[in-house]
């Protein structure tokens, strides 16, 4: 029992090449920002922990490479993680248009009923939008999203967007624990909290 | 490799064949003790034909017409500067005539005869123990020869064709480059691109020969090395204009590295890699390694030019055909990729921000993506080719790369740097690519 943590969510970062993902992770883990983010190879990691009602909540974010020659690489970290955000560019209509690409990904590899976000980033760049907010909340709300829209530049929405994240997993395994633990109490037997929560059995190789 | 290129070589081949031709007025000379003149040359030919029977090429006559390449390529500081406007009368007292004169009747005997007979005359010492050098790898076997220009046996014999009125005797033609590429270009199609640049950029008089005794090599004003043009037909050229400073610490292992590269057939066993490690000044010895240890330059001296001139022409047009309609015309989703990756290679650095440099980086991975369907472009791969860029530019330019102004370069530089860069990443990627 790791004493640091009430709880380790493992987040997933997934969207289109150049959408932003790396430049939300940055901001929200390091809180800085640089106009062109080497591109991710592969995948990449952050931590950041947060204070969630009360909790102590160790967020480890996992960064994909957006392109599709990453897939199959990228694609086996679906499993072990309790969150998934997807990302697009708000200047960038091809990269929503893959949206729902990007959920079947998702639905394929993922556990079922996992937490998704979907996130429009570089919504500081107002005269360059072309995803139409209306449009974007039809999507989320079809498949029982949220939205947010974010700029990594100006740091808008970023936390929040992390925090929603959070939020739904703790509110989900808070239950899942809950439960768990009036079984386990039922048994006599204790589970004391901190633990990594896994929704499923995770194969991650961390 | 690719058809197309391949089908023109053919056919120039066959076009410039003709020049070649035992009889051909130009061809005589070449054969001919040059101290007579033209005359000369025909009291040869009889001696030519019994050798050769009815074949197009001997061994010895390859190896013959090889030499002068050898030396041409090795040629301006081995030779003191002569004008072109002499080329058979005006004789150097010191080398040119000797070589000549003891090469002349017996070609059996040219080879060893212009080996040992380079070292009696008294010429610039060192210089003159390179051209000797130049010469030695023909002393070898008929097979090793073979071995050496298996790989470009067309090429060999249509580069040395041209030249070979520079072959004959007249040793002090071969001197000035200036003569022997005005010679080259209306029949060597190949070299077009890059000869037709060196010819205009250069001064019409014979100044390469003097500013190659130069110590330094002079950089213009927008931070191009001086005699850039020789350099970007040969980058070896480099290495008879650099004079390792005896006091300097690392006098020895830059004069050692210097002797392998300069070697008419370097060997690329442990030891350029080990020295090359070592030694980063002047930036052409890296860009020589790594061209060399990628097997993109030849290894043989002879091939260089040559080689390099068709590589470039090959990537230039092939980038021009992918380009006809502009980057509409492209696969946009792998064009896109590309484009962003190349937006973000390198923030921060002055190089990679400049426009032409992205354009640049981006046709190379584009061409490289259509090349190799089976991979395609791989994200990370644009950081694989800009190190190979940076070390290829840094050639040419007299000024730190990452600070460099792009917009300075001359166009035939960076169609240079572009070409090699492109088929350095392909031999690096090639190495390293799984096979499925």
């Amino acid at each position: 029992m790791n004493p640091e943590y009430d709880y380790l969510f493992k987040l997933l970062l997934i969207g289109d090449s150049g959408v932003g993902k790396s430049c939300l992770l940055l901001r929200f883990a390091d809180d800085s920002y640089t106009e062109s983010y080497i591109s991710t190879i592969g995948v990449d990691f952050k931590i950041r922990t947060i204070e969630l009602d009360g909790k102590t909540v160790k967020l480890q974010i996992w960064d994909t490479a957006g392109q599709e020659r990453f897939r199959t690489i990228t694609s086996s970290y679906y499993r072990g993680a309790h969150g998934i955000i997807i990302v697009y560019d708000v200047t960038d209509q091809d990269s929503f248009n893959n949206v729902e690409q990007w959920i079947r990904e998702v639905d394929r590899y993922a556990a079922e009923d996992i937490e998704k976000v979907l996130i429009g980033n570089k919504n500081d760049l107002v005269d360059k939008k072309v995803v139409d907010i209306n449009q974007a909340q039809e999507l989320a709300d079809s498949y029982g999203m949220a939205l947010l829209e974010t700029s990594a530049k100006e740091s808008t929405n970023v936390e929040q967007a992390f925090l929603t994240m959070a939020r739904q997993i703790k509110e989900r395994v808070g239950n899942a624990i809950q439960q768990h633990q009036q079984q386990q109490q039922q048994s006599t037997v204790r589970v004391g909290q901190g633990a990594s929560v896994q929704p499923q059995q995770s194969g991650g190789c961390c | 490799m690719d058809d197309n290129t391949t089908g023109t070589i053919r056919k120039s081949f066959w076009r410039r064949n003709g020049i070649k031709l035992p009889g051909s007025v130009r061809i005589v000379p070449s054969s001919g003790p040059s101290v007579h003149g033209e005359g000369g040359g025909i009291a040869i030919e009889p001696h030519l034909d019994s050798e050769v029977l009815d074949a197009r090429y001997s061994y010895m006559s390859l190896v013959i017409k090889n030499r002068p390449t050898a030396s041409l390529s090795h040629d301006s500081p081995s030779t003191p500067p002569l004008p072109i406007t002499e080329p058979t009368t005006g004789k150097s007292p010191a080398l040119p005539s000797v070589a000549i004169s003891n090469s002349n009747h017996q070609h059996t005997k040219s080879i060893d005869s212009l080996a040992s007979s380079s070292s009696p005359p008294p010429p610039p010492s060192h210089l003159r123990k390179k051209s000797t050098t130049a010469t030695t790898p023909h002393k070898k076997t008929f097979n090793a020869f073979l071995e050496d220009t298996n790989e470009e046996w067309n090429d060999s014999i249509e580069d040395n064709g041209p030249r070979d009125d520079t072959t004959d005797g007249t040793y002090t033609t071969t001197t000035t480059t200036t003569h022997t590429t005005s010679s080259l270009v209306p029949e060597l199609e190949e070299d077009r691109i890059i000869t037709k640049l060196t010819l205009t950029d250069r001064p019409p008089s014979p100044q390469k020969p003097t500013t190659t005794t130069a110590p330094l090599i002079p950089s213009d004003v927008n931070g191009v090395i001086g005699n850039v043009m020789d350099l970007l037909k040969d980058p070896t050229f480099i290495l008879r204009q650099v004079k390792p400073d005896e006091n300097a610490q690392d006098y020895l292992r830059i004069k050692k590295m210097k002797d392998i590269l300069c070697s008419p057939n370097v060997d690329l066993g442990k030891q350029i890699a080990k020295e090359g490690r070592q030694v980063t000044k002047p930036p052409s010895f890296r860009l020589i390694t790594w061209q060399l240890l990628l097997g993109y330059l030849p290894c043989n001296s002879d091939r260089r030019v040559e080689t390099l001139a068709r590589k470039r022409k090959e990537y230039l047009d092939s980038v021009k055909a992918t380009y006809a309609r502009g980057t509409d015309g492209l696969d946009q989703t792998l064009w896109h990729q590309i484009h962003i990756d190349i937006l973000r290679t390198n923030p921060g650095v002055v190089l990679y921000q400049s426009s032409l440099t992205q354009e640049c980086l981006e046709r190379i991975l584009y061409q490289w993506a259509i090349r190799h369907p089976a991979s395609g472009y791989v994200q990370g791969i644009n950081d694989l080719v800009t190190p190979i860029f940076e070390v290829f530019l840094s050639a040419y330019i007299d000024a730190k790369p990452e600070a460099y102004d792009m917009t300075k370069l001359n166009q035939d530089v960076l169609d240079v740097v572009e070409a090699d860069s492109f088929w350095c990443l392909s031999k690096l990627l090639d190495g390293i690519q799984v096979q499925p």
